[in-house]
């Protein structure tokens, strides 16, 4: 993303200017800004109440702002009615017309905007091939099932050839195994066409494997913005950094300069302690948190050759769950639990290496250690 | 085969044949709770219908007085053979068809706001809308007495604002006007129910694709309702037809007042031509059963 | 990238600002909503406000306001004994049908019988056959009885109209009362009557009282059925209301009728408490 804006600055397809929208004396959006570029797939992110929907209805036009400023394609359409605003919008419930067959549903914004008959029909058909329902334009939305229902929705937002797709918890209706692949159709689908995108979530995984871009979202406010990867590993925020993902997070301070040339050494309040990278903002004495992803943890038998780590320690295995691809330990440390990830190896006969009360030890990278501001 | 649907229905009925004395004995004894009810029904509803089923066949032989019993359909061939009893017929149904028209269409914004909206005035607006319904029939109809007649509220205003005055008394759209207040509020609750079960997305679907307002009511709407207007329209029909009280206090003795109902009670307690208010009513309940076996077919042809 | 972040909440430039639309279609909805509102509620305001006039005769706006015409209501013989009627009436009513109909709504929900679904057309008929086929038919058969007239008449009259309402009513609470909890106390050591009496009759003691309420209130409004049993002991008050306004047009009516309004929105009131004002509306559709 960062090639991408530094080589050719991108054209902004959607801005959003200080956004607030009150109910009553409620805000369900506090103040957001935001600028969706060309062919990208914006993610809004955030736990249910935290004004994602609002704001995504506010860019359709269901809901018009308390104030501030919402411009597509260099025009002002705060206050334009949805029909006026060239949006395609899909829905959690799909909302297809019941009463409609498969392909007058996709037909129905071509009618609202006179698209002629034949033009229609070829339209119609290209926009059911391009979801894979090319055989069932006759159907009526209730005898197909519910992938096929959301593909007819897609279908018949993006027909129109809209400005902006938004697409509003598109998946939750589905189930887990359906929804991973209607995760990589829609961001196929997406990318092959060539459409503007914003996408409302409150499900993080399917943030991560979709966006271009998410926008993390907390009470009504943007708590923080960036790439999927950028967002995962360095969370500016301990909302963010426990809402993406799974993280051991700990609250401390830096208490001194640690032995080893460009570390310092991090202390928690309950006594953890950890070496981490040096930075210019990082003086002794701050109250910081520091996050540590389960996966950047090692395990190691404790009796095993330690190989030179400036972060280890030693703990028993309090707990195993066994998820398949990978293994989640808690690990029982004298100052407070962890949870260790580990991928599960392909070839091994025995899917987990350790039992449980066994000692161990674990090490850690300074790198993995991410310094969290408290806000 | 046979053998087998037997056994399988002994099953699903519970006891075991052990006991099949243990099925029967609750069984009779709910038989008695229903007794009375069943009683009265039958000696004080179903019966004086019957009497009065044979009435209608029956001739006319001066007041309160029937023939011998010969059964004869005389009354019917009266009915059927005067044009007056035509113009009747027709009126009431005239009246009682846009009445239901007016009604569904008035009640559709609000049993719509009911359905969708959380607004703080919406128990304002439930009250206002049951209140015709516990309000007393001759209340109702004395208000609009008060609103409609020549001196009346709507006259009054009308002379202020120095406008022509209009007759409504006794007319068949002052008729018109008070039953529709009336019959309302079954039309909202009829409405309301269908229009609850519409997904608001639906509406913001129409309008995210390029539709306005008119594109919402027209292509969503009316379509996904239509079970609940025409159920609302025909149960006001019917009540409309079924009117008696409103034509005779609004309507008056007039032609504005003759309605089918109308004649019935003007039969029965005036003229006391007890047969042919009899057959009168007769054809009038067959109108309404025809009337609702209609709306069965139609209801079931649409799914 | 972090540059890239940030060049989002840069401000927004020379784009016309737009205002908000003054009407749009919730302000047509709303002005639907208050002129139907208005129709809806007009001869009851209307009336309400009319009872308060101190005009002789009917006019409005009234030139005074008095409460003589409930004085009048109140001091007028044949007014008040009809008042008595209606009431007494409406009581026996709702004892009567309250009764017979719960038993048979008991009955109806109990039992698995091939004519079940006979018996409970039979319970609602009267709702919906019209007023004055119902009417002629109880003159024709009170009159060969020689009962025309009398309170018996009125009484049988007002019992099979009521009884549909609470079949109804009942019917729909016992419904909603989970019959395991009867079996529950059975396993516990009751026997079945006692058992109903114990459990089941308090679980549905509301749904009684609240039925009785609108037999009680259906009977205290009829007119049309009243009005074809005509007799010196049948002039309820609001035939004799009727009958009143045929022939006068004077403000008394409106105290009469404000009275009324106001006994029902009691009598309503005290049903919604028992929480089934609801159910009575959308079973009565």
């Amino acid at each position: 993303m960062a090639e991408l804006s530094n080589a050719q600055p991108s054209e902004i397809v959607l801005r959003l200017a200080g956004v607030q929208k009150y109910f009553g004396s409620v805000a369900a959006v506090e103040n957001v800004e935001l600028a969706v570029q060309k062919n990208q797939l914006v993610t809004l992110l955030g736990p249910s109440g935290c004004g994602k929907t609002t704001t995504l209805r506010m860019i359709a036009g269901f809901e018009f702002p308390t104030a501030g400023q919402i411009v597509i394609d260099g025009k002002d359409v705060t206050y334009t009615p949805p029909n006026k605003r060239e949006i395609g919008i899909v829905f959690q419930s799909y909302s297809l017309f019941p009463h409609l067959r498969v392909s007058d549903n996709v037909a129905y914004g071509l009618k609202r905007r006179g698209v002629p008959k034949e033009e229609r029909v070829q339209r119609v058909r290209e926009a059911l091939q391009l979801v894979d329902l090319g055989q069932f334009g006759d159907r009526l939305p209730n005898e197909l099932s519910g992938g096929q229902q959301q593909r007819v929705a897609l279908a018949r937002a993006i027909v129109i050839r809209p400005k902006i797709l938004l697409l509003d918890e598109p998946l939750s209706a589905l189930d887990a195994k359906l929804r991973q692949r209607m995760r990589l159709e829609i961001r196929h689908l997406q990318r092959q066409i060539g459409m503007t995108t914003v996408l409302v979530t409150h499900d993080q995984e399917e943030a991560l494997s979709m966006s271009d871009h998410i926008v993390v979202m907390n009470k009504g406010n943007v708590e923080q913005e960036g790439t999927p990867s950028s967002i995962y590993r360095q969370p500016k925020t301990s909302f963010v950094a426990s809402f993406i993902g799974e993280t051991n997070l700990f609250k401390g301070e830096i208490v001194h300069a640690a032995n080893v040339d460009g570390l310092l050494v991090f202390r928690a309040d309950c006594g953890f302690e950890a070496c981490i990278r040096k930075a210019d903002n990082l003086e002794p004495g701050r109250q910081l948190l520091l996050s540590l992803r389960p996966e950047t943890l090692t395990i190691s038998p404790s009796q095993g050759e330690a190989e030179a780590s400036p972060n280890a320690l030693r703990g028993t295995v309090a707990g195993i769950n066994y998820l398949g691809a990978r293994t989640v330990f808690e690990i029982k440390t004298p100052t407070r639990d962890l949870m260790v990830s580990v991928q599960n190896d392909a070839g091994s006969e025995a899917p987990v290496a350790f039992v449980e009360g066994q000692t161990i030890r674990l090490s850690w990278t300074p790198d993995a250690c991410q310094i969290v501001e408290i806000n | 085969m046979a053998e087998l649907v037997h056994s399988s229905a002994g099953v699903s009925q519970g006891p075991a044949p052990a006991a099949p004395g243990a099925k029967k004995a609750p069984t009779a004894n709910y038989g008695i709770l229903l007794l009375p009810s069943i009683g009265t029904l039958i000696a004080f509803f179903i019966v004086p219908l019957m009497i009065m089923l044979g009435y209608s066949f029956r001739r006319f032989d001066g007041p309160a007085q029937v023939g011998p019993v010969h059964y004869v359909i005389d009354n019917y061939v009266k009915f059927f053979t005067d044009l007056f009893y035509w113009e009747v017929l027709g009126r009431t149904l005239v009246v009682a068809a846009v009445v239901a028209t007016i009604a569904v269409v008035i009640a559709y914004p609000i049993a719509y706001t009911l359905a969708r909206s959380k607004s703080r005035w919406k128990t304002l607006m439930v009250v206002i809308v049951v209140l015709p319904l516990i309000t007393n029939l001759v209340v109702r109809n004395y208000g609009w007495m008060v609103i409609l007649s020549d001196n009346g509220l709507l006259n009054t205003f009308l002379q202020y604002l120095g406008l022509p005055t209009l007759t409504l008394m006794f007319t068949t759209t002052g008729v018109i006007v008070a039953l529709t207040q009336v019959l309302t509020p079954f039309a909202v609750f009829s409405l309301f129910g269908v229009i609850q079960q519409i997904n608001p997305q639906l509406e913001e679907s129409v309008r995210g694709l390029g539709g306005t307002t008119w594109h919402v009511v027209k292509d969503v709407l009316i379509p996904l309702s239509w079970a609940g207007i025409l159920a609302g329209w025909l149960l006001i029909f019917v009540q409309a037809v079924a009117a008696f009280a409103t034509p005779l206090l609004i309507g008056g003795g007039g032609r504005a007042g003759q309605l089918l109902a109308t004649l019935v009670f003007t039969d029965a307690i005036s003229t006391l031509n007890w047969p042919f208010a009899a057959a009168t009513s007769f054809i009038m309940t067959a109108i309404v059963l025809m009337l609702i076996a209609l709306q069965g077919r139609m209801l079931r042809a649409k799914r | 990238m972090q540059n890239a972040d940030r060049t989002i909440a840069s401000p927004v430039a020379p784009i016309t600002r737009a205002s908000r639309p003054f009407l749009d279609s919730r302000h047509l909805l709303a002005v639907a909503n208050i002129l139907v509102c208005s129709f809806l509620l007009a001869p009851i305001l209307i009336v309400i406000v009319t009872s308060f006039s101190a005009d002789q005769f009917m006019q409005f706006p009234p030139s005074g306001w008095s409460l003589r015409w409930y004085v009048e209501f109140f001091n007028d013989r044949r007014l008040m004994d009809g008042l008595l009627l209606s009431l007494a009436l409406a009581s026996v009513t709702a004892v009567v049908a309250g009764v017979a109909g719960s038993l048979a709504a008991f009955a109806m929900t109990r039992m698995t019988s091939r004519f079940g679904g006979l018996i409970h057309s039979l319970h609602t008929a009267p709702l919906i056959t019209p007023g004055v086929v119902t009417g002629l038919s109880m003159l024709i058969f009170f009159s060969a009885m020689g009962l025309r007239g009398s309170f018996t008449a009125l009484l049988i009259g007002h019992v099979v109209l009521s009884i549909p309402f609470v079949v109804i009513i009942v019917v729909a609470g016992l419904q909603s009362f989970d019959k395991s909890i009867e079996e529950a106390a059975i396993s516990l050591g009751a026997s079945r009557p006692v058992a109903f009496l114990t459990v089941t009759i308090p679980a549905v003691k509301t749904s009684m009282m609240s039925a009785a309420v609108f037999a009680f209130l259906n009977s205290f409004d009829e007119v049309v059925v009243t009005l074809f049993l005509p007799g010196p002991r049948t002039k309820t008050l609001p035939v004799a209301m009727f009958e009143y306004i045929q022939h006068n047009l004077d403000p008394l009516p409106a105290a009469i009728s404000t009275v009324l309004i106001a006994i029902a929105m009691l009598v309503v009131f005290v049903t919604a408490r028992f929480g089934t004002i609801g159910r009575i509306m959308g079973q009565r559709l």
